[in-house]
C-alpha cells in the first residue's frame, strides 16, 4: 500500500547480535590468513638464506637456518587448520542463519493458510449458497412477473431476441448476481431459467398469475427484510 | 533499531544532499537519453543524405535548409558536403568545408602549440578525424589544404603558411614571428629542442638576443620549456610530441 | 600476496615521451592542457595497473603491504648481492610515473603538487589524508558513485546481500579476486561505504579501536 513512498527514504540494514558474532569470527579469519602471510614471507625469506649459505659453504648456518624454517613451517600448518575451522564454524552459522529463514518463512505460510482456511469456513459457504440460491429465486420469479404481463407475441420476440443474442455471444453469461465459488450449481440452476417462463406461459396462461403475484410480493418482502 | 538514522536523515543538510544526488541522477538519466535520441537523428539525416544527395545539391533552398539542420544536430557539415561528389558545386563546397576544419583545428591544437602547426601534423589530424576518415573514406592532401588557405585569404590573414626551412606549418595566430625567431624554430625542428648555447654559437648572437626571441616563444606557447636540474634549460618544438 | 604480474606493459601516450612535458609549462592555455594530459595519463595508468593510490612522489601505495615490506627491508642487506631471480618487486618500487628515465626526465615536486590539485579539482583524486598531504592521494578512475555501483552489483549478483563481510575480505577475499576492486585502497573502499551508507544499501561495523571493519549490504 504504502511501499512505493516508504521505499524512497532508504533504511540501511540491521545489525544483529547474530551479525556481529560472525563479524568477530571472520575478523579473526583475517588475522590469522595475514599472519599465515607474514609466515610465508618469512619462510620465503629463509630458504633464500639457506641456499646463500649453502653457496658460502657455512654448512652449519645453512642447518639452523633449515631447522628454524621447519618450525615454522609447522607453524604455518597450524595457522592453516585454524583458517579452516574458522571458515567451517562460519559457514555453519551462515548455513544455520539460512535455515532459520526458511523455517521463518515456512511458518508464516501456515500461518496465512490457516487463515484462509478459516476465511472458507463450511458455514460461510453454505450462506453463500443460500443466498446465491434466493437471488436465483428472486429472479426467477422477476421474469415469471414480467412475463405475465407480456403478451404472448411478445413473449416470443423476447424469446427470438435471446436467442439471437446468444447466438452473437456464443455462449450465456452468468447473471451479475452469482458469487463465482459455486459456478457449477449455479449454472445448473441458470440453465433452468429461460425454459420455465415460456413453459408456464404457453401452457397456463394467466390462471397462475394472480397467485404467483402474491407469493412473489412475500417472497420479496422476504429478501428485503 | 534505526531510530538513530531516522533522526539524523531529518537533518536538512542530509535531505538536500539527497535531493542533489536525486536531481543529478535525473539529470544524468535524461542527458544520456537525449544523446541517443541525438545519435538517432544524426543517423537518419545521413540516411537521408544518401537517398536525396542530387537534390540537396541542385535545389538552393534544399541545401541551406538541410545543412542548417545538420549543423543544428552536431553533423559535421564537412561530411554533408564532401560526399556528394561528381556535382559542380561540390568541390568548392568541400574546400569551404575543409576551411572551417583547419580553422577547428588550429583552434582545438592552440593550447597545445601554441598556435602553429606543422603542414603534415594538421592534415594527419584532419585525416584521423573519424567521420573523414571511418565514415567517408576520404584522404586529403597537402594540396587541398593549400587550396583551401587560399580561399581563406578573402577572409583576411588570419592563417598563413609559414614556411621554415623546409617546412611548411600553418600559423593561427595574429602575432607575427621575427625573423629570428623563424630561425629558431627551423633550428629546432632538426633536433627536437634548442638551447641558448647552440644558437649562441651558431647565429654567433648575444646571449640576451636568443633569450629574448626564445622567451617570446615560450610564453605565447609555441617552443615548450624543458627545466631540469642540473642540465641546461632546452626549448622543445611541439612538432616533436609525435616523434 | 603476490600481485598478477601485469600481461603486457603499459603503453604511455608520446607526449610521455616528450621531455618539456616534465616542465611545468608557463604559457597559461599551455599549461592548462598539459594539466589535462598529465591527469589522462595518470588515470589510465593506474587502471590499467590496478593502482589505487600514489604517493606524494608518484610511486605506487599499496596501504596494506607495509608489514611485509619491512620484513624485506630489514633483510635487504643480507640478500641483495646474489639475488638474480624473482625480486623485481624491489626494482618496481622505484618507479614514480613522474619520472622518465627512457627521458631522463623527473617533475619537480612542485609540479607534481599542481598535478595532484588538479586531479582532487577534477574529481579524479582525493588526499588520503587531507591534514597531511604526504600521505598521497587516491586515484579515482572510477568515480566514487561508480565504485559504489560495480560493489554492490557485485554483492548482488554473489548473493552476499545481508551477510557481515570484512573490509579485509572484500578487498583480498577469495571470491573478489577477479574483481577490479581487488587489492583496493583500504581508505578508498571506507569512502565507497560510506557512500553506500548514505544511500541506504549498506550499514558499516566497527571494532572497539572505531576502525571500521565490517559491513553488512542490504536490499533497497
Amino acid at each position: 500500500m504504502g511501499n512505493t513512498t516508504s521505499s524512497t527514504s532508504p533504511s540501511n540494514p540491521k545489525i544483529t547480535a547474530h551479525d556481529k558474532a560472525v563479524l568477530q569470527l571472520k575478523l579473526q579469519r583475517d588475522k590469522v590468513f595475514k599472519s599465515k602471510q607474514k609466515l610465508e614471507v618469512i619462510i620465503n625469506h629463509e630458504t633464500k638464506l639457506a641456499k646463500k649459505f649453502i653457496k658460502s659453504k657455512e654448512l652449519e648456518k645453512a642447518k639452523l637456518t633449515l631447522r628454524k624454517k621447519k618450525r615454522q613451517e609447522s607453524l604455518l600448518n597450524n595457522l592453516e587448520r585454524q583458517i579452516n575451522t574458522l571458515e567451517e564454524l562460519i559457514d555453519t552459522i551462515e548455513f544455520k542463519l539460512i535455515e532459520k529463514d526458511v523455517l521463518y518463512g515456512l511458518e508464516q505460510g501456515n500461518k496465512v493458510l490457516k487463515e484462509i482456511n478459516n476465511e472458507m469456513s463450511i458455514e460461510k459457504i453454505d450462506k453463500i449458497m443460500d443466498d446465491t440460491a434466493d437471488a436465483i429465486a428472486y429472479q426467477n420469479e422477476l421474469s415469471e412477473r414480467l412475463g405475465t404481463q407480456l403478451t404472448n407475441g411478445e413473449e416470443d420476440e423476447v424469446d427470438e431476441e435471446l436467442r439471437l443474442l446468444e447466438i452473437e455471444m456464443g455462449v450465456v453469461k452468468s447473471t451479475p448476481h452469482v458469487i463465482k465459488e459455486d459456478t457449477t450449481k449455479v449454472k445448473q440452476k441458470l440453465d433452468s431459467i429461460p425454459v420455465v417462463p415460456s413453459n408456464i406461459i404457453t401452457n397456463e396462461d394467466q390462471e397462475i398469475g394472480g397467485e404467483e403475484e402474491e407469493e412473489e410480493n412475500d417472497n420479496r418482502v422476504s429478501q428485503l427484510a | 533499531m534505526s531510530s538513530g538514522r531516522g533522526i539524523s536523515s531529518l537533518t536538512s543538510k542530509d535531505l538536500s544532499e539527497k535531493y542533489q544526488k536525486l536531481g543529478s541522477s535525473v539529470l544524468q538519466s535524461q542527458k544520456e537519453h537525449l544523446l541517443t535520441q541525438l545519435q538517432v537523428f544524426q543517423a537518419a539525416l545521413i540516411q537521408f543524405k544518401n537517398e536525396y544527395s542530387s537534390e540537396i545539391v541542385q535545389n538552393q533552398e534544399v541545401r541551406t535548409n538541410f545543412s542548417e539542420i545538420c549543423i543544428a544536430f552536431g553533423i559535421d557539415p564537412l561530411v554533408v558536403a564532401s560526399s556528394i561528389i561528381g556535382e559542380k558545386n561540390s568541390s568548392t563546397e568541400r574546400t569551404n568545408q575543409l576551411c572551417l576544419k583547419i580553422i577547428e583545428i588550429c583552434t582545438q591544437t592552440r593550447s597545445i602549440n601554441g598556435g602553429i602547426i606543422s603542414m603534415q601534423d594538421l592534415l594527419d589530424l584532419i585525416n584521423s578525424d573519424t567521420w573523414v576518415n571511418q565514415d567517408l573514406h576520404l584522404a586529403f592532401q597537402i594540396k587541398d589544404i593549400t587550396t583551401a588557405l587560399n580561399h581563406l585569404k578573402i577572409l583576411g590573414d588570419e592563417l598563413q603558411i609559414v614556411t621554415l626551412g623546409k617546412k611548411d606549418y600553418i600559423k593561427s595566430i595574429p602575432q607575427e614571428i621575427s625573423s629570428d625567431q623563424q630561425k629558431i624554430l627551423e633550428t629546432s625542428d632538426i633536433m627536437g629542442y634548442v638551447t641558448i648555447t647552440i644558437l649562441k654559437d651558431n647565429f654567433k648572437w648575444k646571449r640576451i638576443r636568443c633569450q629574448s626571441a626564445i622567451d617570446e616563444l615560450v610564453s605565447n606557447g609555441i617552443l615548450w620549456l624543458d627545466k631540469q636540474n642540473g642540465h641546461a634549460i632546452k626549448y622543445w618544438t611541439t612538432t616533436w610530441i609525435n616523434k | 600476496m603476490n600481485d598478477i604480474k601485469k600481461t603486457g606493459k603499459f603503453e604511455f601516450p608520446k607526449v610521455y615521451n616528450f621531455p618539456p612535458f616534465f616542465t611545468e609549462q608557463p604559457n597559461s592555455n599551455t599549461f592548462q592542457s598539459q594539466l589535462e594530459q598529465w591527469k589522462d595519463v595518470i588515470i589510465k595508468y593506474c587502471k590499467f595497473n590496478k593502482l589505487f593510490a600514489l604517493s606524494i612522489t608518484g610511486k605506487p601505495l599499496e596501504s596494506e603491504k607495509d608489514e611485509l615490506d619491512n620484513y624485506e627491508d630489514n633483510d635487504e642487506e643480507i640478500d641483495d648481492d646474489d639475488d638474480d631471480d624473482n625480486d623485481n618487486e624491489v626494482g618496481n618500487n622505484d618507479f614514480s610515473i613522474f619520472k622518465n628515465d627512457n627521458i631522463n626526465r623527473t617533475v619537480s615536486n612542485q609540479f607534481i603538487r599542481k598535478i595532484y590539485e588538479f586531479l582532487i579539482e577534477s574529481e579524479a583524486g582525493e588526499w588520503i589524508d587531507l591534514k597531511n598531504k604526504n600521505h598521497g592521494i587516491l586515484i579515482y578512475w572510477y568515480g566514487i558513485e561508480e565504485w559504489s555501483q560495480i560493489l554492490y552489483d557485485w554483492i548482488d549478483n554473489t548473493g552476499q546481500l545481508n551477510s557481515i563481510l570484512t573490509i579485509y575480505e572484500i578487498r583480498k577475499g577469495n571470491l573478489s579476486i577477479n574483481q577490479e576492486f581487488y587489492n583496493m585502497n583500504n581508505h578508498m573502499l571506507i569512502k565507497i561505504l560510506n557512500n553506500l551508507v548514505n544511500q541506504g544499501k549498506a550499514t558499516i561495523m566497527k571494532d572497539e579501536n572505531n576502525n571500521i571493519v565490517g559491513v553488512k549490504f542490504g536490499g533497497v
